[in-house]
């Protein structure tokens, strides 16, 4: 079998505030296959941008890293000095931000933006030839050329969001992270906007990590899917299997909450509650307070991330392989 | 364009209604400045003077409408009337060259504490919690907090005194031409160094932390961070990503700050001798001379009015959302 190209070993991130550390992903470990797209999904606050912004050691402060790996290709991001990074940012890894509104500096062309990434890494050796290829870039997402003069404000939410896209793929990454790229946008240009991205990735072959909570989205487009609650890995396993035989209770609920894959009112009624606040989660597991099925146990003692087949997960004390 | 044109009419209403400000408040006081003139000069006048001096201060028998007309024609024409206290030069040749300083004294500083202070900002967001942004925030408030009168007389004593490193007062050596040559300029450069700095001492705090603040939050952008994330080299994260955005709030303070300078060069003026119009306004209270006070106060506004226009000038070359339907 292939090695993988991003093995999250371990991970942990706490954002620090004066009254004590908040833990906003803890003990993660998800590995990522050349050219192989995981979703990874769960509701609001879990932590799916704290895992990406940490993958590229982007957090902003006050977020930490307090623990574990990330290796790319072997190597471990994590312990890398700022120029091998800097490096490894973009010419290898891209991302496409959670929010088109927000992730295009307002007082910059789109141009510029894409031009200042290509010079950075030395893949134009003009401005000239710079122009040229963000024109270029601008085409295989479907935006005329003749919006390199634009600013930010002057596109549509969509075309950010493809401006954002054509940003990520303008040095050929080998893994593009897509932080719900359509979150702020309508179901129409959602589709299109997701129809490009997999032709891309048909095309092309990165590997992606695609994070959404529309999982109806995800199971379309990920060949395996990642769960999280609270900070916590749950589940994980291929998307067929998924779909068929999730075994934690939470992401079947997830399931029931998003009843056909091809549309339909999301409806997390059959997950009661909401999530805990993650300063002072629950002893045990952490979704046991919203948890239909569960025994003293899982009031007691966390469960661990136990194997159930070849590529699938669960961390639930009721499952066992 | 129309925006540039647009704030052109705000400010040239602003304008209009300053100076028809100026028109009725001395016409609502009681007494007249030809009747005060009359008085400080006992009797030494003869009568016939007194007829000539209103005309001379526009108050004429015309009915008012006709007043306020050919008071605007003056004042467009740059003639604020004639100075009780320096009787008869005309107000536009007294206030002419202190003006000058004024402005060159005022606009110094302010720009001096703005290019300074925000730098400071910038590399206190981004070397967060060192030394320049723990130290240098609360020193620089401390100085801020001081008189200002205090703490010019300090620096007059200290380093113009005691060290004897700067010129006393004045603001060129009086052995000196005017004029465009290296002497002259270097003197002027050592006789401001020490008013342009004491505003400066007292007013960067406040350019630092605001620029700071919004550094923070700015360098906390999904902008900056996707800048980050794109792999571009430091400087230009710094400086075209989170600065250039962060300057946005501090210049529309910049006009404003300007305005308040050059009212308060007064202090300044005082305490360094500085022949700019500040002291003019100080004798033209003592000695109630309305018209030099009233010329003062409105080229101060009409420059306050012209700084902001350049102010939102600049704005609109900074941020390109304001240029929308340019
Ligand atoms: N600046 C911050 N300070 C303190 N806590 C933070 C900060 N940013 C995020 N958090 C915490 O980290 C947790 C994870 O945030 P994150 O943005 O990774 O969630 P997410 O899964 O991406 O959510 P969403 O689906 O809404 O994008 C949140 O619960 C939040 O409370
Ligand atoms: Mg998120």
């Amino acid at each position: 079998m292939a090695e993988p190209i991003l093995s999250i070993r371990d991970l942990s991130v706490d954002y620090v505030s004066a009254d004590g550390p908040v833990r906003a992903l803890d003990h993660v470990s998800l590995d990522l296959m050349p050219g192989e797209v995981v979703g990874v999904a769960g509701e609001s606050g879990c932590g799916k941008s704290t895992m990406a912004q940490a993958i590229l050691r982007i957090l902003p402060p006050p977020a930490v890293i307090s623990g574990g790996q990330v290796l790319f290709e072997g190597r471990d991001l994590l312990a890398m000095d700022e120029g091998a990074l800097r490096r490894m940012r973009w010419e290898r890894i891209a991302m496409v931000f959670q929010s088109a509104m927000d992730a295009l500096n307002p007082v910059l062309t789109v141009g510029e933006q894409i031009a200042d990434t290509l010079r950075a890494h030395g893949a134009a050796p003009s401005g000239r030839a710079a122009r040229a290829r963000a024109a270029e870039l601008l085409g295989t997402v479907g935006i005329h050329a003749d919006r390199l003069e634009s600013f930010p404000h002057q596109l549509s939410g969509g075309m950010r969001q493809r401006v954002g896209i054509a940003i990520a793929l303008a040095l050929d990454p080998a893994l593009v992270i897509l932080d719900e790229p359509t979150t702020a946008l309508d179901v129409i240009v959602e589709r299109e906007i997701l129809e490009e991205i997999q032709e891309l990735q048909r095309k092309r072959g990165f590997a992606v990590m695609f994070i959404t909570h529309d999982l109806t989205r995800m199971l379309q487009f990920a060949n395996r899917v990642a769960i999280f609650y609270a900070a916590r890995l749950v589940e994980v396993a291929p998307a067929g299997e998924l779909r068929m035989a999730a075994r934690h209770p939470y992401t079947q609920g997830l399931l029931r909450a998003f009843p056909s894959v091809h549309g339909g009112d999301v409806d997390l009624s059959s997950i009661p509650g909401s999530p805990p606040s993650l300063r002072s989660p629950p002893r045990g597991c952490r979704f046991h307070p919203r948890c239909a099925v569960a025994v003293d146990l899982c009031r007691e003692r966390e469960p661990e991330l136990v194997a159930l087949g070849p590529a699938h997960a669960a961390a639930c004390h009721l499952v066992t392989g | 364009m129309r925006f540039i044109l647009q704030r052109l009419g705000f400010y040239l209403l602003a304008a209009w209604a300053a100076l028809t400000l100026n028109f009725f408040l001395p016409r609502l006081m009681p007494g007249d400045p030809a009747t005060a003139l009359f008085a400080r000069f006992r009797g030494q006048l003869r009568p016939e003077a007194m007829q000539a001096l209103r005309e001379a201060f526009g108050l004429t028998p015309e009915p008012l409408l006709g007043q306020y007309i050919t008071y605007l024609g003056h004042v467009l024409r740059g003639d604020f009337g004639v100075s009780v206290a320096y009787f008869p030069s005309p107000v536009s040749t007294i206030i002419g060259t202190g003006l000058l300083w004024t402005m060159f004294l005022a606009g110094t500083a302010v720009a001096v504490s703005f290019v300074l202070g925000t730098l400071l900002g910038v590399a206190a967001a981004w070397w967060r919690g060192g030394w320049m942004d723990t130290l240098l925030p609360p020193a620089l408030a401390l100085l801020g907090a001081f008189p200002y009168f205090w703490l010019a007389m300090v620096a007059l004593y200290v380093f113009g005194f005691q060290l004897a490193w700067f010129p006393l007062g004045h603001a060129y050596a009086d052995d000196l031409t005017p004029g465009m040559n290296l002497p002259f300029l270097a003197s002027v450069l050592r006789h401001a160094a020490l008013p342009v700095g004491t505003v400066v001492v007292a007013t960067l705090g406040g350019w630092m932390l605001s620029m700071r603040n919004t550094m923070v939050s700015v360098l906390g952008s999904d902008y900056v961070n996707l800048a980050r994330a794109k792999g571009l080299p430091p400087s230009r994260v710094v400086l075209r990503y989170a600065a250039r955005n962060a300057l946005l709030p501090s210049v529309t303070g910049f006009g404003m700050a300007l305005g308040f300078v050059l009212g308060g060069s007064l202090l300044t003026e005082i305490v360094f001798s500085y022949p700019g119009q500040g002291y003019l306004l100080l004798q033209a209270v003592q000695s109630q001379d309305y018209p030099l006070m009233q010329g003062i106060f409105l080229v101060i506004t009409l420059a306050v009015l012209g700084a902001n226009w350049l102010v939102d000038i600049a704005y609109l070359w900074l941020d390109p959302r304001t240029r929308e339907g340019s």
